[in-house]
């Protein structure tokens, strides 16, 4: 327990702080519309459904403006860059970007349904009190004339007695607007759920987009003035307080009280939504900027099991380890950008992918490079944006455990340190990096492989084996290759790998493991990064909890994992 | 259950998707002359990169100009290798970072085949908690004409039983929704009235037009209008809802296999011969009773 709070302590104050100010402003809109004297005759005919609405206005202006901000690739990687300085724990809440947007899109749908239900009320209210003849104050209200030659200031927004709400609703702004918003919020938030986003992403991709109807409407959802209240001066000539009881007698001229007047509100949502607007445009332009650089392909290589490897350059391109980049290729697809992740260290002068064929758009692009004799397709790149693997480098101990496709960031990290290594970077604060690979065949993954195996004679040449300790584990194993490697046990490489370290089958015994180096270093700040099925992430998580003594001068594991 | 409004957004987009590809084509004319390689005069291109043969083939040995690339390069040698025997289980689903989100560097369908176009919108949705959450507000609050409201609650309770169980892909495999067979054997009672996806269109548009009436439930009548949209077009495409039906038990699977294995004759029941590296040991060793004797097969 006391582990879980020093990991996470920053998650559940923000999100504290984030819940506890949209309470905040529910309640205190709520009481504003409750008690002020302004609303005091629109309250008479619609009751508290009226600062209901009003108050999930309010919070669904705040949560607007919040979802915008965690999907600005641009904004966040700054973020991080400029805040290197900041802690490790600040900065690895930007990697649960698309889980707060996910969060605030539901409090946005939790708010839009309260608001639409509080408006149902009203307009059904308004629509009796514009029914009724009985001379109540409610009627007299209804009837106070839309015509602003006569002076008269109108309270109700159902003119005739005739109209139907929904002839109201759908030639008022506000609610041709609140229509057009819900059904763009409800097919935005329906085709994201992971079934979809998974199986078919363009259509996810292109619905998602119609969050530009839902912003634009947004912005003019005010600006009818549907919601009324009582003018300054209008209180001030006659306080409700006092008028209310006489309303029979507002159109004699002696009276002292005056029929009241009343005024819309300005609206205000724009306020909220223009800066997050803004920030979001600037994002998308710099992203098409981006792209329309030139690339140039330096290198195509083939590897086996259809993985193809694309070395590029890019004029003022520049990278940290872990990276991605969104790739797209005109002749295949104009609009798709996919994300790969860079497998290249910075050190070096080029950029590289590696891009397996599974799907459509990566099997043309593989088919189109496979071409001998027509030209390369031209390639456009957008990024690079950050993960959390930056950070592998402040780690004294660093354990990568990769599964599956998920080890494809670690050859940047892995070249990335091998070369600072060399360099005795002296911003390197790695001593020991222990490497896990777990897939069920190295079949798609020779090209790392080979990479393992280089990493391997560079160290013994370098006289520095015990710098990177790797093991692979194949889960994908039968009785054949057990008993392969049994007859083969003692030869000096593994038979499939033809790495010195021997392949181990099966899933790792984290327990065993996380125990081992805990004991090897006592004193250290070990980072833990997975690239990998959620499911070893809750292990690994909880080994990492296990692990850490609570006094933070002994050993401290600290786990990260890659989100997108 | 209305979706996803593949109908409207997807033939306009497919449409301006065509125009811009036609477009391009007509712009680009593949990629202009020294795209591969550096152009003289570019600042920053280090001496050594040189236009290349585009592919390269598998080919034991290193990749050749792979030594002049660029500083220390990684010595790429590819080895053609056999492959491994296939996973007897399917793959996970891993979440999380790039790799992990779809198994696939781009983002693709995870599986499989076509999409069907039901299968995109084949989802209980909030769109009947919209059809059930407005009636609920009309009857409860007695709006004018609140008996719509609550037709709406009982055309949205239908539409979400009919809706749950949901159909099988048709290449790949389908992920059951919790607790669907129930569902699943009484929609598939019905036959070609719950199978046909036109029945399903002119169902869906049908129950809609009612809910129309009140305001409550006109974002209700919307979503199932659109859903009826869909499933039009999907029936235009040839689809039909298939029952998932359940596999055969992991019982019956061993009790098969079980039965294959008595079926084999058995091999005999020697010891296996001692591993050559114990007899390397004992020749090492010195062992009297090892000696290797000459044998006309070795």
């Amino acid at each position: 327990m006391g582990n879980w709070v020093v990991n996470h302590w920053f998650s559940v104050l923000f999100l504290a702080v984030w819940l506890g100010l949209n309470v905040f402003l529910f309640v205190d809109a709520f009481l504003k519309y409750e008690t002020a004297d302004r609303y005091y005759y629109t309250r008479k005919i619609l009751g508290s459904t009226l600062a209901c609405a009003r108050a999930s206005a309010l919070c669904l202006n705040f949560n607007s403006m919040l979802i915008l901000l965690p999907v600005c690739r641009s904004l966040l990687s700054f973020l991080r860059g400029t805040c290197s300085f900041c802690s490790r724990t600040l900065r690895k809440q930007l990697d649960h970007n698309l889980t707060f947007h996910k969060l605030v899109a539901y409090m946005i749908c939790l708010h839009t349904a309260i608001h639409i239900i509080a408006h149902l009320f009203n307009f059904d209210r308004y629509s009796r009190s514009r029914q009724a003849t009985d001379g109540s104050l409610v009627s007299i209200l209804s009837s106070l004339s839309h015509d602003e030659t006569k002076g008269g200031s109108w309270l109700n927004p159902i003119q005739f007695r005739n109209m139907t709400v929904e002839y109201v609703t759908f030639t008022s702004i506000a609610g041709l607007t609140g229509v057009i918003m819900t059904i763009a919020l409800i097919l935005m938030v329906t085709s994201a759920t992971e079934f979809i986003r998974r199986s078919y992403f363009e259509v996810f991709w292109y619905t998602h987009h119609l969050f530009i109807f839902y912003i634009l409407g947004l912005g003019i959802h005010g600006i009818g003035g549907i919601v009324r209240g009582q003018t300054e001066e209008s209180i001030n000539e006659g306080h409700p307080h006092k008028c209310a009881e006489y309303f029979e007698m507002w159109n004699n001229h002696d009276c002292r009280c005056r029929r009241p007047e009343f005024e819309g509100q300005p609206p205000e949502s724009w306020k909220w939504i223009l800066a997050p607007v803004i920030l979001y445009i600037c994002e998308r332009i710099l992203r098409f900027y981006r792209s329309q650089q030139k690339v140039v392909i330096t290198k195509v290589v083939m590897h086996p099991s259809k993985v193809l490897e694309l070395q590029m350059n890019k004029r003022g391109f520049s990278m940290e380890v872990g990276q991605y980049i969104f790739v797209n290729c005109p002749s295949i697809s104009p609009l798709e950008w996919h994300p790969f992740t860079l497998t290249s260290a910075p050190e070096e002068d080029f950029f590289s992918i590696h891009i397996r064929a599974a799907g459509d758009w990566t099997e043309n692009l593989i088919r189109a490079f496979e071409q001998q004799y027509s030209p390369i397709p031209r390639i456009e790149v957008d990024g690079p944006f950050g993960t959390a693997s930056e950070d592998v480098f402040q780690y004294e101990v660093a354990v990568l455990v990769g599964a599956g496709i998920g080890v494809t960031p670690f050859a940047s990290i892995l070249k990335s340190i091998w070369y600072k290594f060399q360099g005795a970077d002296h911003n390197l604060k790695t001593k020991k990096i222990y490497f896990y690979w777990i897939c069920r065949e190295t079949g798609a993954f020779s090209w790392f492989n080979d990479l393992l195996t280089s990493l391997e004679k560079e160290m013994e040449e370098l006289g520095k084996v015990g710098f990177l300790d790797y093991r692979l584990f194949l889960t994908g194993w039968d009785s054949n290759i057990v008993g392969h490697a049994a007859l083969n046990f003692d030869k000096a490489t593994d038979i499939l790998t033809g790495l010195k370290q021997k392949t181990s089958f099966g899933r790792p015994m984290w327990d065993n493991e996380f125990s081992t180096i805990a004991t090897s270093h006592p004193k250290s700040v070990v980072g833990v990064f997975l690239c990998g099925p959620q499911t070893l992430a809750k292990s690994l998580r909880k080994c990492c909890h296990r692990y850490s003594s609570l006094d933070p001068r002994k050993v401290q594991f600290y786990f990260n994992k890659e989100n997108f | 259950m209305a979706q996803t409004p593949v109908t409207l957004l997807r033939i306009c987009s497919e449409v301006l998707v065509r125009a811009a590809d036609s477009i391009w084509k007509w712009t680009l004319s593949g990629p202009e002359p020294g795209s591969v390689g550096p152009r003289p005069g570019e600042a920053g291109f280090r001496q050594g990169l040189r236009a290349e043969a585009p592919v390269r083939q598998l080919q034991e040995g290193p990749a050749p100009g792979g030594e002049e690339c660029l500083g220390r390069a990684w010595r790429l040698r590819v080895r053609r290798r056999g492959p491994l025997p296939p996973l007897p289980w399917g793959s996970e689903r891993p979440t999380g970072c790039l790799e992990c989100v779809a198994e696939t560097p781009g983002w693709e369908a995870w599986s499989m085949g076509p999409c069907s176009l039901s299968h995109r919108l084949l989802r209980v949705s909030g769109q009947e908690l919209v059809l059930i959450t407005g009636g609920i507000v009309a009857t409860a609050g007695r709006f004018t004409q609140w008996y719509f409201g609550a037709y709406s609650i009982v055309a949205g309770v239908f539409v979400c039983l009919l809706e749950y169980p949901r159909g099988k892909r048709k290449k790949g495999s389908t992920m059951e929704r919790w607790g669907q067979k129930y569902m699943t054997s009484v929609v598939k009672l019905f036959g070609p009235l719950t199978r046909n996806y036109y029945v399903r269109a002119v169902l869906h548009l049908l129950l809609s037009v009612p809910a129309g009436f009140l305001l409550a439930t006109i974002l209700g009548t919307a979503c199932l209008a659109i859903a009826s949209g869909i499933y039009l077009l999907a029936a235009v495409r040839g689809e039909q809802w298939t029952p998932i039906e359940p596999k055969p038990g992991r019982a019956a699977a061993d009790r098969r296999h079980h039965q294959a294995a008595a079926q084999q004759p058995r091999g005999p029941r020697l010891r296996p011969a001692r591993s050559p590296v114990r007899r390397r040991r004992r020749r090492r060793r010195g062992d009297p009773q090892e000696v290797p004797r000459p044998t006309p097969f070795r």
